[in-house]
């Protein structure tokens, strides 16, 4: 703050990308003010994911003993389904004294709380209940944000950075995106199911505190998106995805989707006897490297969500790697006392070394070939059920006879050349 | 309507069932508007299906709408504006109103 209680920055939104941005810039010197529209950073955010130790071990070292996190993810599963059936892929890593761990899974409602007071203590003012409605333009540069109507609800500072998740209106604003298409964006509703650590170690086949990540496909009646179940400490997060396009295509309601998937042979066993905590949904960025709109303007920067950077399976560590560069970006701008966006292109630059631009453009053209190819959701998970279903059941009938009716299904409904395209069309999609 | 000890997760839970396990703090202000005499013309109507909180109904074969429930992922806008009749205004409610997730 100036002698006129200026701050050098406004951070809209305290979640893993504006938390980041804050503390950074903090850190640094500059006086920063972060606002949040819930009554506490957490409150309106939703995920169904892992936290990722990178990249918030360079932000807060050794943050796993201290955060609020819930379980360490050793397991990693992966379910093809269809409707009555499922085969299931699980890679899991010795974790018995491994820690820090790769990833953990967390409680948004107090983990972005928690992360938030990491800010705080590094001299970010924080404000909640604080919702922004409009950036304050001045000469063609955003000079600051509007809360609501009339002069005492305008701030100023020299920089604004949006971190205000996947609708942004402050991007939209300052023209730098639309709001989201509906191919752009994927529908994700979830349910926290309640169960005690012994059940859900004993259902998953865990070590006390190790965790599992399981993403399933084949439960979207044949459109983009699947199912996950993720083991918290004492819940569940159980839910379904999908592309918002899609949903509209087939007409059905999201929780419809959650209620086929949680009822499926191969889900309901990890749930039984749980007690459903709470309800959720969100919207997440879907739209590739080719969606990431321009980063910055004069005054002004964007991150997270609200830059549509977030690529299946990872979000958070993309929106906290992209709010540690605009919190750097913004120290070299303090440092020339010039927030241009010639200045603050340096942001731009960084972004494109970094792995959050180099991983969501070595996807994109898979991400492409996924969105259109109705076979990948539907069809391959219904073929692979259907074979195995059929060769795995003993009946008297020779093997014989069961692999040549094997072959001639997959010759008939997809053909030899069609799977390899099918399969190099989409190889960026690659865990 | 809050139900702190949960329902039983292997039930078909209802979408009340759902909402109920919610903490909302109900903005008096409306924060979605609707031109719902616009909507008479709306032929496809993508907000009946696709919002989570089904903050969409039809009465009367007239468009209406309650926002409590409503969980602020703004999808009835977006679906409104591509394939409906641009008739949904769509916005946060004030600071620290509407949901409050106590997990996320």
């Amino acid at each position: 703050m100036d002698a006129e209680g200026k701050f050098d920055a406004i951070v809209v939104g305290a979640g893993p990308a504006g938390t980041t941005a804050a503390l950074t810039m903090a850190r640094g010197g500059m006086k920063v003010a972060l606002l949040e529209r819930g009554e506490y950073p957490g409150a309106k955010n939703v995920f169904g994911g892992v936290l990722y130790r990178w990249p918030l071990e360079e932000i807060i070292p050794k943050f796993w003993e201290t955060a609020p996190l819930e379980r360490q993810i050793v397991d990693h599963r992966f379910m093809v389904m269809s409707k009555d059936s499922g085969l299931l892929l699980s890679f899991k890593v010795d974790g018995r004294g491994k820690a820090p761990y790769n990833g953990y899974t967390a409680i948004r409602a107090k983990f972005d709380k928690w992360y938030a007071s990491k800010a705080e203590e590094a001299g970010v003012t924080l404000a909640t209940s604080a919702v922004v409605d409009d950036i304050i333009m001045k000469d063609g540069k955003v000079v600051g944000v509007r809360a609501g109507p009339g002069i005492e609800n305008e701030l100023y500072a020299d920089l604004v950075i949006a971190a205000d998740g996947v609708n942004s209106g402050l991007a939209v604003r300052a023209g730098l995106r639309e709001p989201p298409s509906p191919d752009q964006v994927a529908l994700g509703v979830k349910e926290v199911v309640e169960l005690p650590a012994e059940a859900i170690e004993a259902r998953f086949n865990l070590r006390k505190g190790e965790g599992t990540r399981m993403e399933t496909m084949g439960c979207t009646h044949g459109k983009m998106g699947g199912g996950f179940v993720y083991t918290n400490a004492n819940s569940l997060s159980v839910g379904v995805v999908i592309l918002l396009s899609h949903l509209m295509e087939l007409k059905m309601k999201p929780y419809e989707l959650l209620d086929e998937f949680k009822a499926h042979p191969s889900i309901e066993p990890f749930i039984e006897g749980g007690k459903a905590k709470e309800y959720s949904a969100h919207l997440i960025p879907e739209a590739g490297y080719k969606g990431v709109p321009r980063l910055y303007r004069d005054g002004m920067m964007i991150a997270g969500d609200a830059a549509y950077l977030c690529s299946y399976p990872e979000g958070t560590n993309l929106a906290m790697a992209s709010g540690m560069l605009a919190g750097k970006a913004a120290l070299h701008a303090k440092k020339n006392n010039d927030f241009s966006a010639k200045t603050l292109s340096v942001y731009h630059e960084m972004m494109n070394e970094s792995y959050v631009i180099k991983e969501m453009k070595r996807k994109d053209s898979s991400h492409t070939a996924m969105l259109n190819n109705p076979r990948i959701f539907g069809l391959y998970p219904d073929l692979i059920n259907e074979i195995l279903a059929d060769v795995l059941h003993v009946n008297g009938e020779t093997k014989t006879a069961k692999h040549k009716r094997a072959k001639s299904k997959f010759r008939d409904k997809v053909g030899l050349l069609r799977a390899l395209r099918d399969a190099y069309s989409t190889r960026g999609m690659a865990p | 309507m809050s139900s702190q000890e949960g329902i039983p997760a292997e039930r078909k839970l209802s979408l009340a069932d759902r909402l109920g396990l919610l903490q909302f703090d109900v903005d008096a202000q409306p924060f979605i508007t609707v031109d719902t005499n616009t909507c008479r013309s709306c032929e496809k109507k993508p907000c009946l299906y696709v919002c989570p909180a089904s903050v969409y109904r039809l009465e009367n074969s007239e468009l209406v709408y309650n926002t409590e429930g409503c969980m602020e992922m703004g999808v009835c806008q977006i679906v409104c504006h591509s394939i409906g009749k641009a008739a949904i205004k769509w916005n946060y409610p004030r600071g620290g109103k509407g949901v409050t997730f106590k997990f996320g």
